[in-house]
């Protein structure tokens, strides 16, 4: 007999023992693995997960709930960007409803059809090149874009000279002006947009996967822009400008960069509202829309994405859900319960619901592990 | 030339206007340095305020004018115990985030108020006011004339309570410098309250002047002569009295002169008091009479 076959017991044994440790420096390595990356995994799963639901919501959805999630997911977008401007750099801003009232209109002239064109411009023809321009659905975000391209070019008009010479509240009051000078113009250029008649039968291109995937987009760019040196520079200009500047940092540079990165997110929020609604007015974007963003983040907590985030889907779910206090109690009883609300948490609430924290997945664990001590 | 007379007293009337509310923004910004967003709105309560004493409860014109000027000065100083004064050590921009608060509280206030509502009302005015009289050959309207002498009026009684008195002392003190001015046993807080009191008592004698002059009611109406009276208090140098009532006077008279040689642009005529806004903010923050703010470091 030869001797492998004599100590076969042996051998097997020493093969099995082999193949255990393989299997388990395996698994001490995909433990490493997702011990450091766990994060990037949850972060997937939940993308996964909103992915599996917009899917589904798009048609199993009730409208309703559809169209709130719409609208909250809007206002996230422009919640972001107006908190990267206003929370983390501290550049107190007022002009987002003229950015989002530019990005609502070059977006409806863009994806308007022609037909409808030629009915809402009665009184006069629409200027060219929007009378032969009609961009069908599967351009959209090309609308979208030049809506956002649109106000980023009016921030450029109203950055360069307000930020370099203005901060505090008289920066606040000139972008105030600035966004209704906007508001004015385009209710005085009949032949561009209509005038205060405003613009009816946008197709109705928004849906969940629009402003889903763009609030994703904007919240991984917001992100990564906060967390890199760039944002550290932004936070340094809020607590201190003058500190900032003598450590070398461009101040009017980053200041602008993130105004331009909020009305470019304004625009895009604009453009998807219009494509939302269908039909819009230039009433329909006056100051109480940045009102709105500004309770927003100050609920949210001013510099946290994440409470823009929150802030926005919490937003959208108390508009509607006070819609019937505006309808059968009293109407307009729902902007005094924002405006209170505004106050309240001024006086009372100042952190907001994230300060200027961010949600982080260790933070979710410290949390969970709190509560459970808590009912422990 | 006789239109531009015309143009020029409607001008000095409006500008008179803007005068008496650009007042509340100047005293409140010099001494607690901030925006009172909530101004335009509080003048705008006074010409309601009137509507319900002299519709709804029937009183006289004078009393209820009377009542409403008390009654919107009284609401100046609890929005300012209640909202302002527990932020005072807060950030600047907390007050001023709170002060927008409170302007779409007061204005939205109107939309659920019984009887007032979001629709436009009647304001009432008095016989006095539209009367017309005769001088020589020139025929004047009450509003003309009443408007500029009962602003001039209080304008001149504001700088006799502001450089005169012993408050008005204490103001200036407060505005020059608030922790000094505390050492030297002064009340601070008593003496905020009175430059709250002060410049919604001017406001609301600006909103009733105002009903008179374009006699509607709307919950809105605030806003824009309220930015409007602000550009004014901007141009004359925020902070400085006497600049906002020279503002006021300016801004009224160049308003009115751009829609009288642009009529086709008077769509436009806020845009462009908002890009006189925007110009002097970047190119003369401190405006006519305005000193320099010494930024501390």
């Amino acid at each position: 007999m030869r001797a492998w076959a004599r100590n076969w017991p042996v051998r097997l044994r020493a093969w099995a023992r082999g193949l255990l440790a393989v299997l388990r420096a395996w698994g001490r390595d995909l433990l490493a693995v997702l011990r450091a990356y766990w994060r990037f995994f949850l972060t997937g799963l939940v993308l996964a997960g909103l992915f599996a639901f917009v899917s589904w919501g798009e048609k199993g959805l009730d409208r309703f709930i559809w169209r709130v999630l719409n609208f909250g997911a809007i206002y996230a977008i422009a919640a972001v960007g107006y908190t990267v401007i206003n929370g983390v750099t501290g550049q107190f801003s007022l002009g987002a409803h003229g950015f989002m009232l530019l990005g609502a209109y070059l977006t409806t002239l863009l994806i308007l059809p022609l037909h409808q064109k030629e009915m809402v411009w009665i009184l006069r023809p629409l200027v060219w090149p929007f009378n032969r321009i009609a961009l069908p659905g599967s351009m959209f975000i090309l609308a979208l874009l030049a809506g956002g391209v649109a106000a980023v070019l009016a921030a450029v008009v109203v950055g360069i000279p307000a930020l370099r010479a203005l901060r505090g509240d008289y920066l606040a009051i000139a972008t105030l002006g600035f966004g209704e000078i906007l508001f004015l113009l385009v209710a005085n250029l009949p032949q561009l947009t209509n005038g205060a008649m405003g613009i009816k039968g946008i197709p109705p291109y928004t849906n969940l996967w629009w402003t889903f995937g763009i609030l994703v987009v904007v919240v991984y760019a917001a992100v990564r822009l906060k967390n890199s040196s760039f944002g550290r520079a932004l936070r340094a200009i809020r607590e201190d400008e003058l500190a900032a500047e003598s450590m070398g940092i461009n101040v009017f540079r980053h200041k602008l960069l993130a105004f331009l990165f909020s009305a470019f997110c304004a625009g895009l929020a604009g453009g998807l509202m219009a494509a939302l609604i269908g039909t819009i007015t230039p009433d329909l974007f006056r100051f109480f829309m940045t009102f709105y963003l500004l309770l927003i983040i100050v609920l949210g907590g001013m510099g946290s994405i994440s409470g823009a985030v929150v802030g926005g889907f919490i937003f959208a779910t108390i508009f509607e859900a006070l819609r019937f206090v505006d309808t059968a109690v009293v109407p307009g009883m729902r902007m005094v319960v924002f405006a209170l609300l505004l106050i309240a948490s001024m006086l009372f609430f100042r952190r907001g619901l994230f300060g200027q924290e961010e949600f982080t997945w260790a933070g979710l664990g410290r949390a969970g592990r709190w509560v459970w001590s808590k009912i422990r | 030339m006789s239109i531009f007379l015309q143009q020029l007293l409607n001008g000095f009337t409006l500008g008179s206007l803007y005068a008496l509310i650009a007042i509340g923004y100047t005293l409140v910004y010099g001494i607690l340095r901030f925006i009172n967003f909530a101004h335009g709105d509080i003048f705008m309560f006074a010409g309601y305020w009137l509507f319900y004493w002299f519709f709804i409860f029937q009183l006289p014109w004078w009393l209820a004018a009377l009542l409403a000027v008390a009654l919107t000065a009284g609401m100046g100083v609890v929005i300012e115990r209640v909202a302002y004064r527990p932020l005072r050590h807060a950030p600047r921009i907390s007050l001023f985030i709170t002060a927008m608060g409170v302007s779409f509280l007061l204005g939205n206030t109107i939309i659920v108020l019984p009887w007032a509502g979001g629709r436009q009302k009647p304001f009432p005015t008095p016989a006095f006011m539209t009367q017309v009289y005769t001088v020589g050959t020139v025929r004047i309207q009450g509003v003309t004339l009443w408007v500029p002498l009962i602003a001039a009026a209080c304008l001149l009684a504001l700088l006799f309570l502001v450089y005169r008195t012993k408050v008005g002392r204490a103001m200036r003190a407060i505005a020059t410098d608030i922790e000094t001015t505390a050492l030297m046993g002064a009340d601070i807080n008593r003496v905020i309250s009175y430059t709250f009191l002060v410049g919604s008592a001017l406001a609301a004698v600006g909103g009733i002047l105002w009903g008179c002059r374009y006699p509607r009611l709307q919950w809105d109406m605030g806003v824009l002569p309220g930015l409007r009276s602000f550009t004014a208090a901007v141009v004359g140098g925020i902070g400085n009295i006497v600049g906002a009532m020279l503002g006021g006077y300016l801004l009224g008279l160049a308003e009115i002169l751009f829609v009288a040689f642009l009529p086709h642009l008077s769509g436009l005529r806020d845009a462009f008091v908002f890009g006189v806004l925007i110009l002097f903010l970047l190119f003369k923050p401190t405006g006519i009479l305005g000193k320099p703010l010494k930024e501390k470091v």
